[in-house]
């Protein structure tokens, strides 16, 4: 939700590579590159499979599942005046299920930014970042051992 | 094909006057550097025929302007009238323009070679600082996120805690004895403006800036510059200080940091960092011949305090996970430049410097007996770059 009070984040503008991905990010559906030969998904899109070298790249929708691999909570020092009025906020690599070291940074959601642990089970959404421009979040959610916020 | 295995050494060092901000322009000030560098080598301006340099200024958002925020190897040649038969525009830190500087002496292309660097810092705005709306590129994925410098370090510590139960008390003993060292370097910025040392409490009690990592394990951005003579061992025995002969490096550069794939794609996480840090050390030991149980000191890069424990673990300095121990009550004198932390944020400076110091005995009050073997690495682990230096030619 874009605050007329607070400084505008810096805003995603797709190139033609990873067009398909920020319209499927603002239809709210996550996608991401996987190379059709080797199945290896990659994440930032790219023009050739970092793995295999196949040109025959595919965006596929996935589960939007994963955990929390390390996080952080910036409460000084922000080097972006959008950031600098957000302080403290929670800044975090997410580990998707699909694919061990498949990495997304977020700010994660549903939960006092003190309180992130690593490891904790977490579910894409998405937030409008400026009109019409959505990225994907992650929010902490329930695992079937423990409770949420 | 050459072998620059002890062909090669650093025979002269320059450090110009350190400042806050850019209270003096920096092509000045890197003059001045490059001036006392030639001179303590015994050497006059007409002798030096190769220039390398990192003409990239690190504060960020602000057009570069030759000789005040960068000095390109055009700009010191034209200032010192110098007439070079090599020069570079490195893009990477100094330890890589260093390791250049070394192969381009080593097979013959100049005889006399400076390395250089000046770092700038504005007087008028904060370091680092830009306040874009958009993002192009791979910055796409993670500045809407704000992952910026110190997070993205900070990352790398609630990882490292998490995993082996490290304490901020362990960097806490690495930040004050650094800034208790950084007294007596004398070309950084705290002995120049003659600052107390820091306590444990001081340090825990420092506000936060990304958690785990508070004020203390940043380093402060200066405006300083500094510059190394570089020539052939044959030729460096007749010069006026003892050669610091340079028996190999590494500089992998396969991963930068987090704005690209890792190996199996994604941002890096600890993972990645060390391993990326065990490829620069694998040909850093195969090049030099040595392991690391033949280095006497060692100077970490350490921009951000988790820095310094993430090399020791990928330079096989101590076990991987035991890093922070390591940083806490070294096994070896660590970081006797003070490094950033001590000195002030010169992107790998000191860490060369003193390296070369020690090795020549010229340490003065930090100087360390018998120092034959100095390990300085600079840059972070994924694309850093690390540098044996020898007493011995052989």
């Amino acid at each position: 939700m874009a605050d007329a009070e607070i400084p505008q984040r810096p805003v995603p503008v797709p190139d033609p590579i990873s067009e398909p991905y920020w319209s499927a990010i603002d239809r709210g559906e996550l996608v991401i590159q996987r190379c059709t030969r080797c199945r290896v998904f990659q994440h930032p899109p790219a023009g050739i499979c970092a793995a295999c070298l196949s040109s025959e790249l595919a965006f596929e929708p996935v589960s939007g599942r994963g955990s929390i691999k390390t996080f952080t909570v910036t409460t000084g020092g922000a080097r972006h005046p959008a950031f600098e009025a957000r302080q403290p906020y929670a800044l975090a690599i997410v580990e998707l299920k699909e694919q061990p070291r498949l990495f997304m940074m977020c700010n994660p959601t549903g939960i006092d930014p003190y309180r992130l642990a690593i490891g904790q089970p977490v579910e894409v959404e998405f937030e409008e970042i400026a009109p019409g421009r959505l990225i994907p979040q992650f929010r902490v959610v329930a695992s079937s051992s423990e409770t949420s916020e | 094909m050459f072998g620059s295995r002890q062909q090669v050494a650093v025979v002269g060092v320059g450090h110009s006057r350190a400042f806050r901000r850019a209270e003096v322009p920096l092509g000045v000030l890197a003059a001045e550097a490059v001036r006392q560098a030639v001179a303590d080598a015994g050497l006059v301006l007409a002798d030096i025929d190769g220039l390398s340099t990192t003409p990239h200024q690190p504060a960020e958002g602000i057009d570069p302007v030759d000789g005040i925020t960068v000095v390109s190897p055009e700009f010191m040649a034209r200032a010192l009238g110098l007439s070079v038969a090599w020069s570079e525009r490195q893009l990477r830190p100094i330890g890589a323009s260093l390791i250049n500087t070394v192969h381009a002496v080593a097979a013959g292309q100049c005889r006399y070679a400076v390395c250089f660097r000046g770092l700038h810092n504005p007087a008028d705005r904060r370091y680092g600082h830009r306040s874009p709306t958009t993002v192009s590129g791979p910055g796409r994925y993670t500045d809407p996120y704000g992952a910026f410098a110190p997070g993205v370090f900070a990352l790398l510590a609630t990882e490292h805690m998490d995993r082996y139960g490290s304490t901020r008390e362990q960097l806490g003993q690495f930040v004050v004895r650094n800034r208790r060292q950084a007294l007596l370097w004398e070309h950084g910025y705290w002995a120049q403006q003659g600052a107390e040392p820091l306590t444990m409490e001081d340090y825990l009690g420092a506000r936060m800036i990304s958690t785990p990592l508070g004020l203390h394990d940043c380093d402060l951005p200066i405006q300083v510059a500094a510059a190394f003579v570089i020539t052939t061992a044959e030729r460096a025995v007749d010069l006026r200080q003892p050669p610091a002969y340079v028996l190999g490096s590494s500089s992998p550069f396969t991963v930068a940091m987090f704005d690209q794939r890792g190996s199996q794609g994604g941002f890096s996480a600890l993972d990645d960092y060390i391993e990326h840090g065990q490829q620069t050390a694998r040909f850093l030991w195969r090049n030099t011949g040595i392991g690391p149980a033949d280095v006497d000191i060692a100077n970490l890069y350490d921009g951000f305090s988790i820095e310094t424990p993430l090399w020791a673990e990928s330079l096989g300095l101590c076990e991987v996970g035991s890093g922070f121990e390591f940083v806490a009550k070294p096994t070896i004198p660590l970081n006797t430049s003070s490094g950033n932390l001590g000195s002030g944020r010169s992107h790998g400076i000191s860490h060369l410097m003193d390296s070369v110091l020690q090795i020549q005995g010229r340490a003065g009050l930090r100087q360390i007996a018998d120092v034959e073997i100095a390990l300085a690495a600079t840059n972070q682990t994924p694309a850093g770059q690390a540098i044996v230096f020898s007493k011995s030619p052989g």
